[in-house]
């Protein structure tokens, strides 16, 4: 028995010191994970004041976690372990305790009225008409945006521009396939339509013709109704109905979901990742052209790429076996005037980048960042085939990304702004450069955001 | 740094643990700890550790006072130690809820101040408390050495979180100590077992209490009542793993050190009535507030109206030592209710009441305590009660609380069996069977030997990637 003591104490003791050996080789310490597409702690600054408040501790306990030589392998393993918590096929991850807003309803035939701020009644909305369903009292939804000082990943085979993820909120996963839970929210979705869009139409009445398309997430669009009751999130047609309700008559407010929803049994929406698909943009594109009067052109007609083997956000977020088994393909549609663009970094300095760039020799979960040069704070693209002197400015995220590719065979010249990391102001840019049209392309999750709302006002500040 | 963050199982404790293996004298090891006490606490906030200094400086200067006087005055000197300890107490922990009370009735102040909780003050001054107390009673020998009451009070395994362990208790071992392999392996298997439940099994439960209890009162109103249950059961574990998961390896890293440290818990939850469940949960608490309030104040010794005052007493002290808030102060008269109704009313009846109908009515209790203990938004604490008894208008079940059970069955069951003893009398039968053969015996051997490395592996997996993972208990 002594023995046996001995050698436990000798055994436990041992590994202890390896795994804290492990810890000390600070040169085998990574800066970023590329599980979770995001730059690690950095050991905190010293000073006397985070001394005496413990925050320079607390940097330092956070900073040897986050970047523990092991830490990705741990994580793997404590993924493994918590398969065997029950059967997991089906789950709620991230929360999920959360409830949206009550969505108002809207009438859209003459005389309709909104109890939107004000009581006033809505301008005409492009959309479809909508349910006049009502969901349970709020709460705020996720935030979906990153901060600006989020990390960077290579863009695939080429040395590709800077990329920023985006943080999922609670995600319903159901067998190989994830949705991102939506609540919607009120003072959000208000401000979005009538100090963001409405603003934007007043500063540039002369100007632009100002288009908003708020593309629904795949949980909206795939989830039948009784399911999208079960888990408690809102309707994201009538979210989407009620904010474009509260735009100036003057906005084209495209409502897609109606257009998504009857292609639902389509590769619209990624399985693993919160985004679209390029197919999905497509249709969106389609609704955007009958709203501007245009003919879009057949996907036929774009020469369609394949980039397999994508694990997305949500994988990041939920490490599901079911969805690492089942990876996404991404297919990416290269514009037919031109596949050169321009993009911007935060520090203003220009490359040269593709519109659709090649990311088959990317990491898993960057096959995403081949559309539009991500989200970068400015781009543009000459489309030379074109020669009118059209000029079209999108305001977006990365749902934008794969939708701005088929404007490129419209314009002359498309820019596109991510609103997030933009800093300048957008009459500014549509003066500048003579837009046309400009175009919000948001997901709806950054019109639930207030953050996200909050940090659109920038773009329309007065210079 | 907590128990249960990288740092400290991965660096801290082995440096230290190393460290102190190599000092040879029991001064040197004192002064080991002491250093490396004072480096941990000072981890939160240097201005906490200025407090806990103060603390001991004024403990130990008047119960070396004490030594010199008998009597009035010497009682007159424990009070004014008390007091002066109490008040550092009141002041960083009761100020705040006091003024937001006085701005709600009046108006005044016009702000609140945000008072930070300097770490385990509650814990270490309920330590010192009764360390003047039992000076006072002639228990134990006011301590010459200041340095050496600072290592009682701020030994880095319990001055965050408890046990509150009596000096009595470990005098003798803060003078002489031995460490022999016996013990460090028991110490091993003892900190290994607690940070897994930790590490995995309460942070885990957590999460399933979070998925209902987690929203504001609007979002508690829509979820269905087995979600309620479902968290307020995952809640219970959480609670009782969490806290003894944090005795335990405080208890077992004495052991590695020579220290034999009180006892916190004894399977509470396999109770079969409420005074049952308080004499093995917090043993450390219960027994402070045993010795140092409610028998001083006259026990059960002045009759019955008296008992049920002093009862009164040291449930309100209970709740709200527990916090700073109205929901602590309801669950502390919740157990004086049930406790009253038990010792008075019930009496000898509860005795021949059958165990099983005994067990469910408490485990019904004590859930729903941990419910009051859960919310300090007592409009919040009402609606997920009235949820709890499908009083929302929501139906009993739904595909939330569906998924959720269905998604954590085996964890809850493998929590709900760690709370019981099933593991330790399990562990003692195959030692018992290993005994009739040499391959059991060997076989038992290697799961001793295994267990708590295996243990560790898997508690440091689960903790990557937790870089916020506080204890409950933590700035109680």
């Amino acid at each position: 028995m002594k023995n046996v003591n001995r050698i436990k104490n000798a055994v436990f003791f041992t590994v202890l010191g390896v795994l804290a050996a492990v810890g000390l080789l600070w040169f085998a310490r990574p800066e970023a994970s590329e599980i979770e597409k995001r730059r690690l702690t950095t050991f905190p600054q010293f000073t006397a004041a985070g001394l005496l408040d413990g925050s320079f501790a607390g940097g330092v306990d956070k900073w040897y976690a986050d970047t523990y030589p092991l830490r990705e392998a741990f994580i793997t393993g404590a993924n493994r372990l918590k398969a065997l918590y029950g059967d997991r096929s089906v789950q709620i991850v991230n929360g999920g305790a959360n409830r949206g807003d009550e969505i108002p309803t809207v009438s859209t035939g003459p005389g309709g009225e909104t109890d939107g701020p004000g009581g006033e009644s809505g301008g005409e909305s492009a959309g479809s008409s909508l349910p006049q369903e009502s969901e349970p009292p709020v709460k705020t939804g996720p935030v979906e945006t990153e901060p600006p000082d989020a990390p960077t990943e290579s863009g695939g085979r080429d040395e590709g521009p800077a990329q920023e993820g985006e943080i999922n909120g609670p995600i319903f996963l159901a067998g190989d396939t994830a949705y991102g839970m939506y609540y919607f929210n009120r003072d959000a979705a208000e401000r979005y339509a009538t100090q963001v869009v409405n603003r934007a139409c007043e500063l540039l009445r002369d100007e632009a013709q100002v288009y908003s398309l708020i593309v629904p997430t795949s949980s909206g669009v795939i989830l039948n109704k009784a399911t999208q009751e079960s888990i408690g999130v809102n309707d994201q047609d009538s979210a989407i109905e009620y904010a474009n309700s509260l735009m100036d008559p003057s906005v084209r407010a495209l409502n897609v979901f109606g257009t998504l929803n009857a292609h639902d049994g389509e590769y619209i929406y990624f399985r693993t990742d919160h985004h679209w698909t390029a197919l999905g943009a497509y249709y969106a594109y389609t609704d955007f052209c009958g709203a501007k009067g245009a003919a879009p052109h057949a996907l036929e007609d774009f020469e369609k790429r394949e980039y397999p083997g994508f694990l997305g956000s949500f994988y990041s977020s939920t490490m599901a076996k079911a969805l690492e088994n089942n990876p996404d393909t991404v297919d990416a549609y290269v514009p037919m005037g031109t596949n050169s663009m321009v993009y911007a970094d935060k520090t203003g300095k220009e490359t040269a980048w593709f519109i659709i760039s090649d990311v088959s020799g990317a990491f898993s979960g960057g096959k995403y960042y081949c559309f539009s040069g991500s989200d970068q704070p400015y781009s543009y693209a000459h489309n030379p085939q074109i020669t009118d002197g059209s000029a079209c400015c999108v305001v977006k995220d990365s749902f934008g990304n794969a939708f701005i590719p088929f404007l490129i065979d419209h314009y002359e010249y498309v820019y596109w702004i991510d609103f997030r990391y933009y800093g300048g102001t957008l009459p500014a840019l549509v003066r500048d450069k003579g837009v046309d049209d400009v175009l919000f392309c948001l997901n709806i999750e950054n019109i639930s955001s207030d953050r996200a709302t909050t940090l659109m006002l920038r773009l329309l500040e007065e210079e | 740094m907590v128990f249960s963050s990288l740092l400290f199982v991965l660096l801290f404790l082995p440096a230290v643990m190393l460290i102190y293996s190599l000092c040879r004298s029991v001064k040197a090891k004192n002064i080991c700890l002491l250093t490396a006490s004072l480096l941990f606490y000072s981890w939160a906030s240097l201005r906490f550790t200025a407090i806990l200094l103060f603390d001991v400086a004024v403990c130990w200067f008047l119960t070396r006072m004490m030594e010199f006087y008998q009597g009035r005055s010497r009682k007159a000197v424990l009070a004014l130690c008390v007091a002066v300890l109490l008040a550092a107490l009141c002041a960083f922990k009761y100020t705040g809820f006091l003024l937001d009370n006085l701005q709600r009735l009046t108006g005044f102040p016009k702000a609140v101040p945000d008072i930070v909780l300097p770490l385990g003050i509650s814990f270490y001054t309920f330590q010192l408390i009764s360390y003047a107390a039992d000076v006072y009673r002639g228990k134990v020998r006011a301590e010459r050495r200041f340095w050496m009451l600072l290592l009682y009070t701020s030994l880095f395994f319990q001055c965050v979180a408890g046990p509150i362990v009596r000096y009595g208790d470990v005098a003798a071992e803060l003078r002489e100590r031995t460490v022999t392999p016996a013990q460090t392996s028991r110490g091993v298997s003892r900190f290994a077992v607690g940070l897994a439940k930790k590490a995995i099994l309460a942070n885990s439960c957590a999460a399933v209490a979070d998925a209902f209890f987690a929203g504001d009162a609007a979002a508690l109103a829509a979820q269905p009542a087995m979600g309620l249950w479902l968290s307020a059961f995952a809640y219970a574990l959480q609670i009782y793993l969490d806290f003894s998961a944090y005795s335990d390896m405080a208890i077992g890293m004495g052991l590695m050190c020579g220290f034999h440290l009180t006892e916190n818990f004894n399977y509470p939850y396999v109770s079969t009535s409420v005074t049952e469940f308080w004499r093995y949960w917090h043993i450390s608490l219960s027994r402070f507030f045993r010795d140092y309030v409610y028998i001083p104040l006259g026990g059960n010794r002045r009759g019955k109206g008296r008992q049920i005052l002093n009862l009164l007493a040291v449930w309100l002290l209970t709740g709200l030592w527990h916090g700073a808030s109205w929901n602590y102060i309801l669950w502390g008269l919740y157990f004086f209710v049930l406790l009253v109704v038990e010792k008075m009313v019930l009496g000898r009846f509860l005795e021949k009441i059958p165990g099983l109908v005994r067990y469910v009515f408490v485990a019904f209790a004590i859930l729903i305590c941990w419910v009051i203990f859960r919310f300090e938004d007592l409009g919040a604490l009402w609606t997920v009660l009235k949820g709890m008894f499908c009083q929302n208008g929501n139906a009993f079940a739904g595909l939330t609380a569906d998924l959720a059970l269905r998604g954590n069955w085996a964890l809850l069951l493998v929590s709900a069996a760690a709370c019981t003893p099933v593991w330790t009398n399990l562990r003692q039968a195959l030692r018992d069977k290993a005994r009739g053969s040499a391959l059991a015996r060997t076989a038992y051997a290697v799961f001793d030997v295994a267990h708590p490395a295996l243990l560790l592996v898997i508690s440091a997996m689960a903790l990557a990637g937790n870089s916020y993972n506080p204890f409950i208990y933590w700035t109680f």
